[in-house]
Formats: C-alpha cells, sequence, structure tokens
C-alpha cells in the first residue's frame, strides 16, 4: 500500500527544498512567457492581470512552508501522527499542482485571443453596465487590431467587432452613436503601413460595415442621421480606396466593390475613380460595370430606366471620367451612350446637366467639369432627342 | 427595359487570367459579370440572384458548405476527379440524381442558361452534359480566344 515517506529531518528539508524549488520556477518561468510574449501583448496582458500573479507564488509558498512545519516537522513536533505525514505530503502534492496550474494559466493570458476575449468581456459588462463602450477597452483592442499582423491576428480583433457590434446593435439602449469609433478604426487596422490587413481581412472589414448599414430595430431614417452609419458608410468608401491601393489580387477588389455595390455606391464610384487615374483599369471597368446594372435596377421595368438620381449621378460621374481628355477610355464611355442613350429619363442632356450641379454642389469640381466637356462632345456629335412629356399624375 | 445581362462565371481561375477573358467582357459593356470562385459560392450567387446566363467551370474547389466538402472528399479531394462543376449542374439542373440537394432551386434555373467552359475534353463529359440539356459546351484550351466568354454568351442568347 502507498505511505507516504516517514517525515524525518532528511524529508522534510527535502520538502522545503522542493517547496522553494517550486516557488523559484513560479517566478522564474512567467517572466520567460512575458519575455517570449509579443510586446502589444504583454503590456496588455499585465495590465488585465494586475498585480495577483506576483502576489500568489508567495502567499502559496508562505502558507505551504508555515503549514510543513507548524504541523509536520519533528522538531518542532516530535510526536508526529500517521496523518500529519500525510498531510505533509499532501502540501508538497497540491504546491507542484497549483504550480503546474499556475503557469498553465498565466502562458494562457499571454495569448492573443484571451487578451482579446479579456477586452470584449470588459466592453460588453461596460455597455450593459452604462450604456457606452469603456474607452480604454477600446484603444487597447484597436491598438491590438492595428498591431497584428495580417491574416488570423487581425482577424481575431474583427472577429471582436462583429461580436461586440452585434450585442450593443441588438441592445435597446442603442443610440447608433456608441460604435462611430470602433468602425471608423477600421482603415487604420487594415491600411496600416506596417503591418496591413491581407485580402480576406478586407472582405470581412467590408461585410461587417456592410451589416452596420443594415438598420438596427427601429431607428428610423438610419443611413442619413446616425453616426454609426455615416462612419460606416465613409470608412466602406476608404476602405474600397484602400483595397484597390494595397491589394494587387484583382479578386479582392472585385468583391469589394461587390460589397459597395449592394449597400454604398459611392464607394463604387470612389473606387472606379480612382482605380481610372491609377492604372487599375480592370478595376475601373468592373465599378463601372456595377454602376451601370446599379442605375439600370434603381429604375426597376421603366421604359427609361437610368434616372437623374444618386445611381444615374454616380454612373454618368465615372462615365465623364473615362471620356476625360489623357485617360484613354473615352471608347467605353462611347460605346456606352451608343447603346444606352435613349435610356435615360427624361432624357441624357437633362440627366447630364443634373449630375453635373450635383458633382458641383459637392465641390467635385473635377467631376462636373467632366461631365460638362462629355455634355457638350455628346452634343457636338448627336443632336439630343425630344424630351420625353412626363404622364399625366391621376 | 433592361440594359444589361446578369451573367455568373462559376470559375476558381477566372483571377489568373482577368486581364484575358474578364476584361474583353467588361470592355463591351452589355454583361453584368459576377465570379464565383467554388460550388459553395456559386450555389449561393445562384440561390439569391437571378441571372440570364451561367458558365460552369467543371473542375471547382468546394469552398465552405459541408456538403460540397464532403463530395469534393468522397472525390479524392482533388479538382480534377471530383468534377464539382457536373455535381453543380446536377444539384440545379436534375436534383433527383444530385449527390447534394438544395433546399431550393429558383424557378429562373432552366439548362437553355447554362453553359460549361472546362478544360475536360467533351468526349469525357459530353453523355452527361446531354442528359443535363447544357447545349453550350466550350473546350479551354491554350489557343482560346480572348473574346471567348463573349462567344460562349452569344451561343447562349
Amino acid at each position: 500500500m502507498l505511505q507516504p515517506p516517514e517525515l524525518s529531518d532528511s524529508w522534510a528539508s527535502a520538502y522545503l527544498q522542493m517547496l522553494v524549488g517550486m516557488f523559484l520556477f513560479s517566478l522564474g518561468i512567467p517572466a520567460f512567457i512575458q519575455q517570449l510574449a509579443p510586446e502589444d501583448i504583454r503590456h496588455l496582458a499585465q495590465k488585465q492581470m494586475g498585480k495577483w500573479w506576483l502576489a500568489l507564488p508567495f502567499l502559496l509558498f508562505a502558507a505551504n512552508v508555515a503549514l510543513l512545519l507548524e504541523f509536520s516537522h519533528k522538531s518542532v513536533n516530535p510526536e508526529i501522527e500517521k496523518w500529519k505525514e500525510w498531510f505533509a505530503f499532501g502540501i508538497i502534492v497540491f504546491a507542484a499542482l497549483a504550480l503546474g496550474a499556475f503557469l498553465l494559466s498565466f502562458s494562457k493570458r499571454f495569448n492573443r485571443e484571451t487578451v482579446i476575449r479579456g477586452l470584449t468581456s470588459t466592453l460588453h459588462r461596460c455597455y450593459e453596465k452604462t450604456g457606452a463602450l469603456d474607452e480604454r477597452a477600446l484603444c487597447d483592442l484597436i491598438s491590438l487590431g492595428i498591431s497584428a499582423t495580417g491574416g488570423s491576428e487581425k482577424q481575431l480583433v474583427l472577429d471582436a467587432f462583429v461580436e461586440i457590434a452585434a450585442s450593443v446593435r441588438a441592445n435597446t439602449r442603442y443610440q447608433g452613436q456608441e460604435l462611430t469609433k470602433l468602425v471608423r478604426s477600421l482603415l487604420e487596422i487594415l491600411d496600416d503601413r506596417e503591418r496591413p490587413g491581407d485580402g480576406a481581412n478586407y472582405l470581412y472589414g467590408a461585410d461587417f460595415l456592410r451589416s452596420i448599414l443594415r438598420r438596427p430595430g427601429t431607428l428610423p431614417d438610419w443611413l442619413v442621421l446616425y453616426d454609426d452609419a455615416k462612419a460606416a458608410a465613409q470608412t466602406l468608401i476608404e476602405l474600397g480606396l484602400a483595397s484597390i491601393r494595397s491589394q494587387r489580387d484583382n479578386r479582392i477588389v472585385f468583391k469589394m466593390l461587390d460589397v459597395g455595390v449592394v449597400c454604398n455606391s459611392a464607394m463604387v464610384y470612389e473606387g472606379g475613380v480612382y482605380a481610372l487615374h491609377n492604372g487599375r483599369l480592370l478595376i475601373a471597368l468592373y465599378a463601372l460595370s456595377k454602376l451601370e446594372t446599379e442605375a439600370e435596377k434603381e429604375g426597376g421595368s421603366r421604359d427609361l430606366p437610368i434616372m437623374p438620381n444618386m445611381g444615374g449621378f454616380r454612373l454618368l460621374g465615372l462615365l465623364s471620367h473615362f471620356a476625360a481628355p489623357g485617360v484613354g477610355a473615352g471608347s467605353r464611355a462611347q460605346v456606352y451612350f451608343d447603346r444606352i442613350g435613349t435610356a435615360f429619363f427624361p432624357h441624357l442632356e437633362e440627366c447630364l446637366r443634373a449630375a453635373r450641379d450635383y458633382f458641383y454642389s459637392r465641390t467635385d469640381f473635377q467631376t462636373a467639369d467632366n461631365i460638362a466637356a462629355l455634355s457638350a462632345f455628346l452634343k457636338k456629335s448627336k443632336p439630343a432627342p425630344e424630351p420625353l412629356t412626363p404622364e399625366p399624375l391621376i | 427595359m433592361k440594359i444589361k445581362t446578369r451573367v455568373l462565371w462559376i470559375e476558381d481561375n477566372a483571377h489568373s487570367d482577368y486581364v484575358h477573358t474578364v476584361g474583353p467582357v467588361l470592355v463591351d459593356g452589355r454583361y453584368d459579370l459576377v465570379i464565383a470562385e467554388s460550388a459553395s459560392e456559386g450555389i449561393q450567387y445562384v440561390t439569391e440572384q437571378e441571372f440570364d446566363a451561367v458558365i460552369v467551370d467543371l473542375r471547382l474547389p468546394p469552398g465552405d458548405d459541408r456538403r460540397w466538402i464532403t463530395v469534393y472528399n468522397h472525390g479524392g479531394s482533388n479538382r480534377t476527379n471530383a468534377r464539382l462543376g457536373l455535381e453543380v449542374l446536377h444539384a440545379l439542373l436534375r436534383p433527383r440524381d444530385a449527390k447534394v440537394r438544395l433546399e431550393f432551386i429558383p424557378k429562373w434555373v432552366e439548362p437553355k442558361r447554362f453553359a460549361v467552359f472546362t478544360v475536360e475534353p467533351k468526349v469525357e463529359v459530353q453523355s452527361i452534359i446531354e442528359m443535363l440539356d447544357v447545349n453550350v459546351y466550350v473546350q479551354k484550351t491554350a489557343e482560346v480566344s480572348t473574346r471567348v466568354i463573349l462567344d460562349i454568351l452569344q451561343a447562349l442568347a
């Protein structure tokens, strides 16, 4: 049968030595683990843990030694009973197990996922309690996102964003402005010069913004009145431009534009213009194709589907850049007007005038001038068709 | 008035030759082209949106849908052997024989809107394609024209 070693002086001092050894381990190994952790994680993990990790080994060590000496050592208590030998043995086993558990838990705390989970739950808790996101935790999460390398590390932060946004938006206290900072930080995280996001990060980020642009619950005029929606729309445009700048893989940019076209065609327009003037012609063509389809869709089944509205303006704006002198893509614009020039309501000339005014009022003078030039060119090449008389309203 | 023809191209390698294959379609301006890169993504597009034409490659990766991953693995985890494109066509056009049963097949899905564009020689797949009533088949070769997608769309029209 298993027996604990008799608690002789030599065994007792061996026990004590073991405890000291374990104590030193419990101080040394965590220091080593910390050295191995990336700097951003080390700093945040230390902040999350506080000083307890330093106090715990000391406390455990002191308690174990005191128990060992007080109850189990023959020189202190010569009439030692059998159960006390078991007790002393138990102390050593417990100390070894506690050291193992401590080191395991300690090393887990220096894991990126754990740190992010900690910040996420702080943000959840704070929102539940106060109706606002904890500013410091949010800044920490954002800085972790910026310093993370593209791919799975950035993905962890993006996942946290999605989780936080979903729970905040589902909360009845949501005012439509609590996520603005989080949303705006997405560009910093993905378009960081030293550690940019990869293609999958960009697409995930764009999908996240699309989810923000969906109206939550009962808030009316979501896209116009609320900061979070406005921030998401603006960030999506900037993210689209950043993807054209940084992603050489056309697939990624195409998919970004696909996301843009269903929730914010301004991104497709801006992306198309940027791509056209920066030699990414295929992307510019793709953006134009998407705007053409979108403008057509907005008109529904009308005989003249291209309307003088936002979709029509953006389409004409991009076409005017294609047709601008020096760009060398005028034939693509010409192809469009030759085939579709009669599909504008009430007619092309009127749509061009309205589009020019639209861009002029938005201080996009370059596009306004391009549209004016395009209008003049088209007038010269073809007489404008007769305007349609709108059907009388019944 | 419908201006643009909506086209879905299910092809995982489209990106490798974007300028030559996709470029002419975008320049032409008559088509709204959407590219899906896996069986899962292709099926997702088909079930969510309406297309006037669907061009399918026969060698496709499964994507993230478990059902397609299973079929792919049973086919040897190899695009050439698994021929997921054929399974996609089966699932949409002949569901009773399909290995993947879709919950919903849109009404617009009909053989005359589908074309096959693949490296597989026609003799190897002819009987299956005929059984599915897909009439437009083009083999990918090194000499294929840059206008090949436009030609396929013309043939479907």
